[in-house]
C-alpha cells in the first residue's frame, strides 16, 4: 500500500474512525473556567468614525477651542511656572485634592502580600496542567509565609509549580512576575520568565477563603490555576 | 454560526459564547483528537482553546468567521499541547510478532496501525493540515486562511505529511521484511 493514491484513500478512511462528540465533562470543565475568566479589553480604534457633517464640524470646533484654551492657560504669565518644574506650592487649604489616576493606584506599592493572606490554600483542580496535576486532584496555593513575596503552587505528589514573585499593588490587586527558572525552590510550569500577571484580591469575612481575579495575565495557565477561590488550608 | 450570538460573546455575554460552545465542540473535539491521537490532550486542547476564544473574541473583527477563527485557536492549542507531551511520550515502535493470518481483516488493522505510527512521527504543523484538508475536508486555500499561513506553505505541509506517511510505510514494509526473514522457520 505504497503507492500515492492508495496511500491516500487509506489515510482519509483511517482519519474519518474516531469520536465526533466532544465529551460533555470537558465542555462544562471549560465553560466553568470561562465563569472566572476575564475578557481582553479591544482597544483598538476604528478606522473612521462615522459622523454627520455638521457633528464633524462641531467636534472639530471644540478640540479647536480646547488645543487654543489649553495653550492661552499653560502659556499664560501665572501660569508660566507650571511649564516645565514645580511652581510655588499653595498653601494646603487651597489646593484641592485630585483623585488618583487609575495609572497611579495600579501602582506597585510595597513587595510581597499582606500578613493575613500569607500561608497555604488549598482547592481542587477543575482541569489538568499537563506534568503537574490532574483534574480533582487537590493543588496548594502557598504564599511564602515570611515575607509573603512570592507564591507557587503544590500537589499531593510533591509536584510544585508557578512559583511567582508577588508585588502588592493598591486596590487589593497583585501583580505577579514569573522568576527566572533556575530558581530551586519551585518550577515556573509552563510560564516564561517575565511574564506577568494582575489579579485582584479578596478574602472572607471569617477569613477562610480567598478568591483570586484574573484582571490580566501573559500566562494563561497560570490563570487557569489561580483564578477561583481557595480555602484556608488546615494547620497540622 | 449566528452572528448575533458571536456579537453578543464579543460584548461580554457568557450564555451567548456558551450556545456557541455548545455548537462548535464536537468538530472541535473531533479535529483536536485526530491530530493529537490522544483522547486527554485532545480535551485539555479544547478546554484551552474555549478559554482563549473567550478572552480574545473581543477582538475578532468580522464575526461571520468565527467558525474558522476558533478552529485556528484550537490548531495552536494542539500545538501548545503536543509541545508539552513531547516530552513524556516515548517513541515506542511495535515489530511484528507473527505474519499476518487471516489476509484482508489483518491487512485492515495492520494498514490502520502504520497509519496510526506514521502519522504520529510527523510534525504537528503538517497534521493539523493533515487533518483539516482530509477530515474537514478544507481546500488547501482556505486552511491557509484559517491557519494565517502562506498557501504554498500550508501546500507543503500537506505534501511533506503525505510523503511522510508513504516513507514510513515503506520503511516499516522493510523492517517487516528483514524481521520476518530473519526468523527461524
Amino acid at each position: 500500500m505504497t503507492d500515492d493514491r492508495s496511500l491516500e484513500r487509506a489515510a482519509r478512511s483511517w482519519i474519518e474512525v474516531g469520536p465526533t462528540r466532544a465529551p460533555s465533562h470537558a465542555v462544562d470543565a471549560a465553560l466553568l473556567r470561562i465563569e472566572s475568566t476575564p475578557q481582553e479589553r479591544d482597544l483598538r480604534i476604528p478606522w473612521r468614525i462615522v459622523m454627520p457633517l455638521p457633528a464633524r464640524v462641531a467636534a472639530a470646533a471644540l478640540v479647536g477651542v480646547l488645543l487654543v484654551g489649553g495653550a492661552a492657560y499653560l502659556f499664560a504669565p501665572g501660569n508660566r511656572s507650571s511649564v516645565g518644574g514645580p511652581g510655588p506650592s499653595p498653601s494646603a487649604a487651597s489646593t484641592p485634592t485630585a483623585p488618583p489616576s487609575p495609572e497611579a493606584s495600579r501602582a506597585i506599592v510595597s513587595d510581597g502580600l499582606p500578613p493575613e493572606i500569607r500561608g497555604n490554600w488549598q482547592a481542587l483542580a477543575d482541569h489538568s496542567i499537563a506534568g503537574l496535576y490532574d483534574a480533582n486532584e487537590s493543588i496548594q496555593l502557598t504564599v511564602d509565609p515570611n515575607d509573603g513575596r512570592h507564591l507557587w503552587i503544590e500537589t499531593a505528589h510533591g509536584g510544585a509549580g508557578f512559583r511567582s514573585a508577588v508585588h502588592a499593588m493598591s486596590a487589593g490587586e497583585i501583580k505577579l512576575v514569573t522568576p527566572s527558572p533556575s530558581n530551586d525552590q519551585g518550577v515556573t510550569a509552563s510560564c516564561t520568565e517575565g511574564q506577568v500577571g494582575t489579579y485582584r484580591w479578596s478574602r472572607s469575612a471569617d477569613g477562610t477563603s480567598l478568591t483570586l481575579t484574573a484582571v490580566d495575565d501573559q500566562c494563561a495557565d497560570r490563570i487557569t490555576t489561580l483564578a477561583r477561590t481557595w480555602r484556608l488550608a488546615p494547620t497540622s | 454560526m449566528d452572528r448575533d450570538l458571536v456579537e453578543q460573546a464579543r460584548r461580554g455575554d457568557r450564555e451567548a459564547f456558551a450556545v456557541l460552545v455548545h455548537q462548535v465542540s464536537d468538530s472541535l473535539y473531533a479535529v483536536a483528537q485526530r491530530i493529537l491521537r490522544d483522547p486527554a490532550l485532545a480535551e485539555d486542547a479544547l478546554q484551552n482553546a474555549l478559554v482563549l476564544a473567550w478572552r480574545r473574541i473581543p477582538h475578532l473583527r468580522e464575526p461571520d468567521r468565527f467558525e474558522a477563527w476558533i478552529h485556528r485557536i484550537l490548531v495552536h492549542a494542539c500545538y501548545d499541547e503536543s509541545q508539552r507531551a513531547r516530552q513524556w511520550t516515548a517513541n515506542i515502535r511495535v515489530l511484528p510478532v507473527d505474519g499476518p493470518t487471516t489476509p484482508d481483516a489483518s491487512i485492515v488493522i495492520a494498514d490502520r496501525d502504520e497509519l496510526e505510527r506514521a502519522f504520529r512521527r510527523l510534525p504537528v504543523d503538517q497534521r493539523a493540515v493533515f487533518v483539516l484538508h482530509h477530515y474537514l475536508g478544507l481546500p488547501l486555500v482556505e486552511i491557509a486562511e484559517m491557519l494565517e499561513i502562506p498557501a504554498g506553505t500550508a501546500r507543503s505541509r500537506l505534501h511533506y505529511a503525505t510523503r511522510g506517511l508513504r516513507d514510513a510505510f515503506e520503511a516499516d514494509a522493510a523492517i517487516e521484511a528483514v524481521v520476518q526473514g530473519g526468523r527461524p522457520a
